[in-house]
């Protein structure tokens, strides 16, 4: 004996308050609850959205201050480097105007490596070539040559003492009035060929040889105020200079031609040139065994 | 966030039990708890305090739980749920709570739920879950009273069909 239910009948059941016989059965079904690891992560995605609402001025405000302490910055090092300059300026007497390259460091171990024989090379021609009341009048703008070349030989006896530095700006505006002003740009060539060593190795550093006689030929013709016959003189008495091109060759040599190259310059009576040489030779190659005849030349 | 704390202890548990048993996969479940709280904390500009919050809650779970189901498989067809609402045909007197013992009155609830397709189980759950009336379902789910009258039909013909076999 059964009888068709009414759905309307079990719906409104289900619609009272303790939703009839179902609801009953379903309330004693297991309640299970969200994980603690639930909990933890959407209570932290809250408190990171009700953070997030203040934190926009606080970003901004920090924004502001880093740029303003940027911009003091940027002004503190500007002004730093303005007062070297500006010192250095003072003690050179240099004007601005004559700085025109900023000597580059190498970066790699071998470009400072080249560099130093680039520099120790062209020491040991200015050894050769610079009369000593020369130096003071080098520009300030090749600073390696300078260092290198003044403390490295001292003045022969026959020449004059060395010109006063008050003497150096007339040497400067008449380098300067010279329609063929050499010095900026072949000072520029040597501070390339020291930075890139290889590429500018042989250009660069027989112009900065070059530039740096001629430097030193207006130095001691004009900044120290001899005249031309004198000038001469004094070019006759120094000893004669050996050829940069000629010692840069031989750099290149394998080292037994080049110990041979010496030794013929010895026998020649260019005694001068083979010292230059055979200092040159200990430098790149200190670890060779010279023999006796070169050991008693060398010291 | 006190208060919203006090918000979330009490609504999730209820929140997580219609989730659980409309997915009847947990770890869908636990995705979709997360993504609900996400969704609700994140529109909290949005929300209106004149509405319930409850309401508002569980309308962005259900749309997720609708998405999901979307995506999953396709809808029981509605002839489905006629063929089966046209054999209810069971005696007065044989109520399940007398025939069958309480755990195997809730195990076949629980199969009963699990069998419903998803439109009449997420209506059945936000009833006796959550506790809604007709106009909450409605408000919920998005369709109109009469529908929700007639889902809940289909799925209590449903679930006692599964108390008479």
């Amino acid at each position: 004996m059964s009888k068709r239910r009414n759905p309307d009948e079990d719906l409104q059941r289900l619609l009272d308050a303790d939703a009839g016989e179902f609801g009953a059965i379903y309330r004693r079904l297991p309640h299970p609850e969200p994980p603690r690891r639930l909990d933890r992560v959407v209570l932290a995605n809250a408190a990171r959205a009700v953070r997030g609402d203040r934190a926009p001025p606080a970003q901004r405000w920090l924004l502001g201050l880093g740029s303003a302490a940027g911009l003091v910055l940027a002004a503190g090092i500007a002004w730093q480097v303005g007062q070297q300059i500006d010192a250095q300026d003072a003690q050179t007497g240099a004007p601005r105007s004559e700085r025109t390259v900023i000597p580059v460091q190498p970066i790699t171990e071998s470009a400072r490596t080249q560099k130093s024989e680039s520099v120790e090379a062209a020491a040991a021609m200015a050894d050769q070539e610079l009369p000593a009341e020369a130096a003071p009048a080098k520009p300030v703008s090749a600073p390696p040559l300078r260092r290198k070349a003044t403390p490295a030989k001292p003045a022969p006896a026959a020449v004059p003492p060395p010109a006063p530095a008050a003497q150096a700006p007339p040497l400067l505006e008449q380098r300067a009035a010279e329609p063929q002003a050499a010095p900026p740009t072949a000072v520029s060539a040597a501070d390339a060929a020291q930075a890139f060593p290889e590429e500018k190795d042989n250009v660069s550093s027989e112009a900065a040889s070059g530039a740096a006689r001629e430097r030193r030929d207006h130095a001691a013709g004009k900044a120290v105020g001899l005249s031309a016959p004198k000038a001469a003189a004094e070019q006759s008495r120094a000893p004669a200079p050996s050829s940069s091109v000629k010692l840069r060759q031989n750099m290149h040599l394998a080292p037994q031609d080049w110990l041979a190259e010496i030794v013929r310059l010895k026998n020649a009576g260019r005694r001068q040139e083979a010292i230059e040489n055979l200092r040159l030779f200990r430098r790149m190659h200190p670890d060779w065994q010279l023999s006796d005849e070169l050991r008693r030349l060398a010291e | 966030m006190l208060a919203f704390e006090m918000l979330y202890r009490r609504h999730r548990g209820t929140l997580y039990r219609f989730l659980l048993r409309s997915l009847r996969q947990r770890a869908d479940a636990d995705e979709l708890f997360q993504e609900t709280w996400s969704r609700a904390i994140a529109a909290r500009e949005r929300y209106r305090v004149e509405a319930k919050f409850t309401t508002w809650l569980l309308q962005i779970a259900h749309n997720l739980v609708i998405d999901r189901f979307r995506r999953s498989r396709p809808q029981a067809s509605p002839e489905e749920a006629e063929v089966v609402f046209n054999q209810l045909d069971a005696p007065d007197d044989e109520r399940p709570d007398r025939v069958l013992s309480e755990f195997e009155q809730r195990r076949r609830l629980q199969i009963a739920l699990e069998e419903l397709p998803e439109e009449q189980r997420v209506t059945f759950l936000l009833r006796m879950e959550n506790g809604l009336g007709l106009e909450e379902i409605s408000e919920v789910t998005g369709v109109g009273r009469e529908t929700v009258k007639s889902r809940l039909r289909y799925a209590l013909a449903r679930v006692r069909a599964r108390f008479e076999t």
